[in-house]
Order: C-alpha cells, then structure tokens, then sequence
C-alpha cells in the first residue's frame, strides 16, 4: 500500500508518454489491472527531480466515457482504488495545441472531485506560432494549477514534480472515495448540457490564448505547415503513392541497414563459441555446453537486435512526427474489406518485426472484434525471425543463380504471408458476429520535428523489452535442443552415433511418419519442433543436428548447406530436394512456430481455445500446404 | 434542408447543426469536439469511399463515411 500516487491521464497523442518517461526516466514497471488484459506503467518519479512519489501512466482517453478496453482500464484506475489507495492527484496531460477539445476532460475530472493538476504539452509548437497560454488565467478559470511542459526538452518538470508534491499535501485533508468502481455512466444530463459545456472550454481556451501575429484566425499559424503537407501527404491518389514510397524505405531500411550489423552478431558469436569450445580439452563437457550450447543460443537472441531496433526507430521517427496517424487513415479503406481497420495498420506492420509486440498494439483498436482479427492474422506476417529460415532455405535452392532471384523469391513470401493474412481475416470477418464500437474516428496530430533523441530512447526501451520478453524461451530451447542433442550417450566417439542415439533422434524417429508426406526425415522434423521455441532456432538446431560446428568452415551457414546436399534419408536418397525445401519455405511462412505469441494472444485475449485455435489451425494449414507443394514440385 | 458533408469540396467551411446516429458514435464525436454550431474544415478526402480528413478549431480528424454521415450540416 503506498500513500503517495499519482495518476497520468489524458488524450492520445496529447505527449503524455513522453512526460511519464521525463518524470521516471522510463524506469517503469507494467502491471496488469486485475480482470483486464490491458496493462499499465507504474513508476516512482525519478530522485533527480526531488520527489518518491509513485506515479500510473494510464491508456488514453477522450472523456470519462470509456469506449475502448483500454480507455476502461483508465476509468478503473481513476475509481477504483484497490492496491494503492485512492489516487490523490490526477495530472492530466493537455495538448496545448487542442486546448478547446481537451480541456472538457479537465473539468470532468474536477467535477468529480479529483485533485487536478493540468501539464500543458507541446509549449515549443505554441511559441513557434508566435502565440503564448497566459497560464495563469487558465489555472484561475478552472481552479487548478496549470504547468506548462515541453515535451521535446523535458522544460517545466521540476515545476509540475513540485506542483504535484503541493497538491498531495493539500489531499490529506480530503476524504478518501469510495472502494467501488462506479458504473460507466454519461457524465452529462443531456446532450445540450454537453454541447455547452463544450462552447464554454472553446471560449477559455480562445481567451488563454495570446496571438503575437497579426493574422486574423487565430489558428493560422499553427495550422499552416500540418495544412500544407497534409494536401499532398493525403493527397487521394498522390498520398497512396507517398505512403508506397514511405514503407518501401521502411522496408529496404530494415534489411539492408541491418544486415552488416546483424552479420557482424553473428560472426561474432561464432568465433566467441569456437573460442570457448576450444579452450577445453577434447571432448570436454562442459566447453561443448558453454561454447556450442549457451554461447551460440545468446547469439540465437542477440542477432534480431539490429532488426527490431530499426524497426521500432523507424515506426517512433514516423509516429513522433505525426504521419503514422495519417498512414493508418490511408489504409483503413483497404482494410476494411477484410474487417480490420486503419487502426489495425501499425499492429499489423509491427507484426513484420515480432508477433509479441505487435499483438500489444492492438489494445487501442476500440472495436473488440477488429482487435481479434488483427490478433489472429498478425502471427501470419513475415516477423524477422522467419528470415534467418527463409535466407538458409533460398541459399540452398537457389545456389549458383543471380542474387535477384533470392530477392523476388524473399518478396514471394512476403505477399504469401500477407495473402494468407487476408484469407484468414476475410474468413472470420465473414463468420464473426458484428460488435458494436467499429468506429474508426482518429486524431490527426499536427506535423513536428521529432527530437532524435526521444525517439532514439524510445526505440531502445522497445527493443530491450524484446529481448527481455522474447530472449528467455528463444534461450532455454535452444539449450534443451542441446540436451536434447547430446544426451544420453555422450561419449560416444562417433558424433553421427551420438546424435543418432540422442533424446532428440529417438522422439524424431518416433515421429518420423509425420514428416514422411513433406519429404523430409526426422532430423527436419526435430528441427521444425524446436523451432516452436522462437522459428529461429530451426537453423541453428539443424546446425547442431547435421553437426556443423564452426571450425568446420568459415560459416555456419556454408558449412549447413554442404551437409545439407550431402542429406541423404534411411534409404540413400536426398532428403533436400526442390520439392522439400519448398515445402519447407511454405511450411514456415503459415506455421505458428513461435510459444511466446501463443502465451501474448492467451493474454491479450484473455481465453485459452482462441490462442488454441489458432495454433492448431494455423500449424494444420502450414503441414497441408507444405506436403501440397511437395507434391507438385516432386 | 439538412445535409451531410458528402457535397462540399476540399477546403469548404461548413458550420456543424446537429449530430445524430447511434449513440455510441455520436457521444465519440462529441467527445472529440464536435457540437452544434462548430466550424468544420473540409481538408481532404479519400478515394473509394474512405475516410474523410476533417479540421474543427486547431484538430485534424480521419472520419469513417458513416461517421461523417452523422454529422448534419445546414445546405447553403
């Protein structure tokens, strides 16, 4: 129980994120609302700033109506004040560029009695627009203090901290509220009452306003550059083509800009695991398990870094500037042929990086069955960990041909993915029940620079979150393939027999007929299920299970493909032929290969047999296409 | 006569008269700022029946055609 808390509220987009992580230097901790899937920050604000108090960052909301799970939870916090006592200031966080819409939340929250504090944001676009808030009418007109915030440099902080301290102080005298949640109701009688109330916050923040030009719309200014981008940035038919040319960059940027880097992990792990192997004597247990085990499994994790961080600098850089917003009112049309919506857009891109957190981005999709459709297909977008698979697979079907045809085949499973992907969410959009809520609705956020390095921190957190989130079971299967590999006969002198008489080969032999119709033994087949730890691991454990080691060539991944053309299953034929690699390709691009996306859908959905479902169904589907294709190209 | 904001063109100003649909959509416009007699800004608007790019004051907002369809302006 902790007496001293706060609560960080407000609209998205208002900058409230970025005011959390200047308060508490983004050393947070998520917690989950009990009975809600959606979770929340909780922080105590950082010692630089002269205070311990705690403080929740909450999803955002528009009013105290709650429309979305999300906005729910921040409802619950505000009412409900289980684990941590009553919250005993809200701080709501205000764009200062939209004072007139979001100032109506301010007064609902005093009116319901919170203690209020108001962090005015995005001051710096204010004062670019040679306009200024005379902040102290504000904070006299609705009789709570007001600070201005400057989000980009981190301005007016020290003041809020304090502000909030003085607010707390005056709390203790206040009775504490009730230990319910009250129902969700409308906090207006009528809606005449509300449109009045509206006409009342448009008139203040008009009259806060101080215009230092002497153009006659008040808004001139500051509307100008969003204006004049948004003509050719939402363009009807020229936007469609900028926002082409906008992912494309995205794309090439993620795989070429990351590749060097990724390369040099790799290697790097390499030559650290051949190292370590080394020092021990031959055949030594315990080097083997260091070098080949744990060593080459941390590089498992380590080498998607560069990918995931790109991905996340590049998404903040375009959210931070306004266009993602704007990206998803492009594509919300085409999506919704197939029920999702824009705001299934940066999920869905998200999800070409890592399912895990792009599952999380669909809690501020406010319809709940766009929001599960988005989850059921976004495991079905070609994440960055199929890639190491599809470039081991491509390498060896298309040795000695152009490199361009690596590229267009890579492309192919791209759009298959994505195909599938809209196969699937057409057929549930036809049989899932319509639901209420399926409004699109989005602000647009004025155009800004972004601060590099605000969205270079925020790309770093993400990514470390990955690791942290993804990196254990990527970890912990990778060292059960190597158990699984190397016991119980370990000291056989023949690796071949070793392997052979292994855990893995008895459980791949005894589910060998399974993989007989997709052309492969039980070696692939061992491979495949260790690639349910993280899709990955299937070419490092191929690696281990066709035992390439790293002093055996200058490259894992040269050493794999010659082991893999010398193949050959119990009856002496290749086991790697056109038809079985193509399989195998197809195989990986629909397969859910991946338990940590099963665990985030189980979450996010709150129900098992959905997250069932979709594991079964999608890994039936991948096993019936893959022997398809192996048919047809045997 | 009531009209929505389906005829006017990009870069049109029409004042806002009423908002009526299903509740749930409505109360999300008015909470986005939308209310009798406010001014709307026809910025742009999406091919093939998608959304609308709408300003009111100082915000830009991305409206569905049946969200739009909610909003009933007075024909000039």
């Amino acid at each position: 129980m902790n007496s001293q808390v706060v609560a960080l509220v407000g609209s998205p987009n208002s900058g409230k994120t970025t005011l959390f992580n200047w308060l508490t230097n983004r050393k947070y901790k998520t917690v989950n609302y009990p009975g809600a899937t959606v979770d929340y920050a909780v922080a105590h604000i950082a010692p630089q700033w002269g205070s311990d108090i705690e403080i929740i960052d909450t999803p955002g909301i528009y009013s105290l109506s709650p429309k979305s799970e999300d906005e729910e939870v921040t409802y619950r916090v505000l009412f409900h004040s289980a684990s941590w006592g009553s919250i005993q200031t809200v701080v709501v966080v205000v764009d200062g560029t939209q004072m007139a819409r979001h100032l109506t939340l301010v007064s609902q929250l005093l009116a319901c009695g919170f203690k209020v504090v108001v962090a005015l944001t995005m001051s710096d676009l204010i004062r670019k627009a040679g306009q200024e808030i005379d902040v102290q009418l504000l904070s006299r007109e609705l009789a709570c203090p007001v600070v201005l915030i400057d989000g980009l440099l981190g301005g007016g902080v020290q003041d809020l901290v304090k502000t909030i301290d003085t607010s707390i102080k005056s709390f203790a005298q206040i009775e504490s509220q009730s230990e319910s949640v009250p129902a969700i109701k409308p906090f207006f009688e009528d809606q005449q009452s509300h449109f009045e109330f509206l006409q009342k916050m448009e008139a203040l923040s008009a009259r806060v306003l101080i215009d230092k030009t002497l153009a006659k719309d008040k808004n001139q200014t500051l509307l100008q550059r969003t204006r004049q981008v948004d003509r050719w940035a939402l363009h009807p038919i020229l936007g469609l083509g900028f926002f082409i040319l906008i992912m494309s960059f995205l794309f090439t940027a993620i795989f070429f800009i990351a590749s060097p880097f990724m390369d040099a992990i790799d290697s790097l792990f390499l030559v650290l695991a051949a190292a370590v192997v080394s020092v021990g004597t031959e055949g030594s247990l315990l080097s083997d398990f260091v070098g080949n085990g744990i060593v080459s499994s941390f590089g498992a994790v380590l080498v998607f870094v560069p990918q995931i961080f790109i991905l996340f600098l590049l998404l903040g850089f375009l959210e931070s500037t306004g266009y993602l917003a704007r990206a998803a009112t492009l594509i919300d049309k085409p999506f919704s042929h197939f029920g999702l919506s824009g705001r299934s857009f940066v999920p869905i891109m998200s999800g070409f990086a890592c399912a895990v957190p792009a599952i999380m981005a669909t809690r501020n999709i406010s319809s709940k069955r766009d929001r599960f459709i988005t989850m059921m297909v976004i495991p079905l977008m070609t994440c960055s960990a199929r890639l190491p698979v599809y470039s081991l697979l491509l390498a060896f079907l298309l040795r000695g041909r152009p490199a361009w045809q690596a590229g267009v085949s890579l492309a192919l499973l791209y759009v298959g993915g994505l195909f599938v992907g809209a196969l699937v969410a057409q057929f549930l959009h036809r049989f899932v029940k319509k639901g209420k809520n399926s409004f699109f609705m989005m602000e647009l956020p004025l155009y800004r620079r972004p601060r590099l390095s605000v969205v270079l921190d925020s790309a770093w957190t993400k990514t470390l979150g990955y690791v942290k989130r993804a990196g254990p079971p990527i970890f912990i299967f990778a060292l059960l393939v190597w158990v699984g590999t190397t016991f119980p006969n370990y000291k056989a002198d023949n690796e071949q027999v070793k392997l052979e008489t292994s855990y893995a080969g008895q459980l791949g032999r005894t589910i060998e007929p399974v993989f007989t119709p997709m052309g492969v033994d039980w070696r692939v087949g061992v491979s495949l299920i260790s690639a349910f730890a993280a899709r990955e691991v299937f070419a490092s454990s191929l690696a281990v299970i066709f035992n390439v080691t790293a002093e055996d060539d200058t490259s894992l991944q040269a050493g794999l493909l010659d082991s893999m053309r010398e193949a050959k299953d119990a009856r002496g034929a290749p086991i790697f032929t056109t038809g079985s690699v193509i399989g195998l390709l197809i195989f990986v691009m629909v397969a859910l290969q991946c338990t940590s996306t099963t665990a985030m859908v189980i979450r996010e959905t709150g129900k098992v047999s959905w997250a069932l479902i979709q594991l079964i169904a999608f890994n039936l589907l991948a096993y019936i296409m893959a022997v398809g294709a192996f048919r047809l190209w045997s | 006569m009531e009209k929505t904001l389906r005829p006017f063109s990009n870069g049109k100003k029409i004042k806002l008269d009423q908002i009526i649909g299903d509740s749930d959509t409505v109360e999300r416009l008015i909470d986005m700022g939308f209310h009798p007699g406010i001014e709307i800004e026809v910025i742009n608007k999406m091919v093939n029946g998608g959304p609308y790019i709408l300003r009111i004051q100082s915000g830009f907002i991305a409206l569905r055609e049946e969200e739009v369809a909610c909003l009933k302006v007075v024909g000039l």
